[in-house]
């Protein structure tokens, strides 16, 4: 497999991971806390942020914060997965890319330019 | 309403968006956005937070099998991500300055959205160039190790290409990161034209590598919307999987019917939002 195959693969797996982690939670909200999902989605949907209206249980928090943790790290994971293969191939080309998005994403992630204001 | 009533109309909806987009051979984002934005009263930066993560997930997804075909070039993926990506954080940044600094930012948001709404269709309808002739890659692709070549089906020989126009591209590339962390939207109607008739790509390595690169830009811009709370996980359970879900079957279902066809339907629901947008924002931005 190709390195772009290999960053396609770690990445596509963690992104299909982190949106079964949401259904998950969404699905067991809808059981064990239905008024706080329609609470939020009508909130949502209504104009209103940061609508406070709670998860219900760990049940529900943990895998809608891990879900969206996956997902929105997918391309990361995706991009570390191809940094050996890369050195291995003392390919500096695309070692620095690879450096150069990711230290982009990094920088996102890490919220490192709301600190800096 | 009851969760158990509004949860499947929610995803019903978002299935329709996926057919719809799949058969026209537009991503979900262009059509969720503006819709919503346009028809629903929900807050702009929790439209924009679910659409980026909407076409963030279908690109990673739909990227991983163009990458493992040799259709998509990961050299000119990254080379692009890294004129998008901060763009799209600057654009992300900018989006939520404006909706938070002014008073009429969402009315803002919303007109402008609009007249870009016009460019995309605009940008739907250029006809391009299945295989490009372009004798010579120029200095800085040869450097960067983008001409590449894959396998063509339908010619049954592997098709080499070269890439010219790299720099020049960067503009253009940034500007589609801006708009696309600006207001939660998918860039392929946008990326599209910039590797098949800017830099020369083939159709078919165009479409792969607009649709990988899509994917670190949009993670670059969502990640801000992640920061500033503006993320609801709930509404992306629901909107996500639907649209895959539409989009998997519009797939399936796109070679039986005039593609053409649904491409006017899907152009027309385009206008019908901008000009939705259009009026909204002005009525909030002189109330």
């Amino acid at each position: 497999m190709g390195v772009g195959g290999l960053y396609g693969r770690a990445a596509s797996y963690t992104a299909l991971v982190g949106m079964v982690m949401l259904v998950v939670g969404l699905l067991a909200q809808m059981a064990t806390a239905p008024a706080t999902a329609s609470c939020l989605l009508q909130a949502t949907l209504g104009g209103e942020r940061n609508a406070e209206c709670g998860y219900g249980t760990a049940l529900v928090a943990v895998p809608m914060r891990l879900g969206l943790l996956a997902l929105a790290s997918s391309v990361m994971v995706g991009l570390i997965a191809v940094m050996p293969h890369a050195v291995r191939k003392r390919d500096i080309t695309l070692l620095i890319f690879v450096s150069i998005v990711l230290a982009l994403i990094l920088v996102s992630a890490l919220g490192v330019v709301r600190i800096a204001h | 309403m009851e969760p158990l009533l509004f949860v499947p109309l929610l995803f019903a909806a978002s299935i329709a968006i996926g057919l719809l987009g799949s058969l026209a051979g537009v991503g979900g984002g262009v059509i969720f956005t503006p819709l919503f934005l346009a028809f629903t009263a929900a807050d702009p930066d929790v439209v924009r937070s679910t659409g980026l993560a909407l076409a963030m997930t279908t690109s990673v997804i739909a990227g991983a099998r163009y990458l493992a075909a040799g259709l998509a070039n990961f050299r000119i993926v990254l080379f692009a991500s890294s004129f998008m990506a901060p763009a799209a954080i600057m654009g992300a940044y900018m989006g939520l300055y404006v909706t938070a600094a002014f008073p009429q930012g969402a009315a803002l948001v919303r007109l402008s959205l609009g007249a870009i709404m016009f460019l995309i269709v605009v940008l739907l309808t250029v006809r391009r160039v299945e295989w490009p002739e372009v004798p010579e890659s120029d200095g800085l692709a040869r450097r960067l190790g983008f001409p590449s070549s894959y396998w063509e089906p339908s010619l049954r020989r592997t098709v080499r290409y070269n890439v010219r126009n790299t720099l020049q591209a960067s503009a253009f590339l940034a500007a589609v990161g801006l708009i696309s962390g600006l207001f939660g939207l998918g860039g392929g109607w946008a990326l599209v034209p910039v590797y098949n008739l800017v830099m020369s790509l083939p159709l078919k390595v165009a479409v792969g590598c607009s649709v990988a690169t899509l994917a670190v830009g949009d993670a670059a811009g969502l990640w801000v919307y992640v920061n500033s709370g503006a993320v609801v996980e709930q509404l992306i359970a629901i909107v996500v999987p639907g649209v895959m879900i539409g989009a998997a079957v519009g797939s399936r279902i796109a070679l039986r019917i005039r593609a053409r066809a649904m491409r006017y339907i899907v152009i027309g629901v385009m206008v019908v939002s901008a000009v939705q947008l259009l009026v909204r924002g002005a009525e909030e931005l002189w109330a």
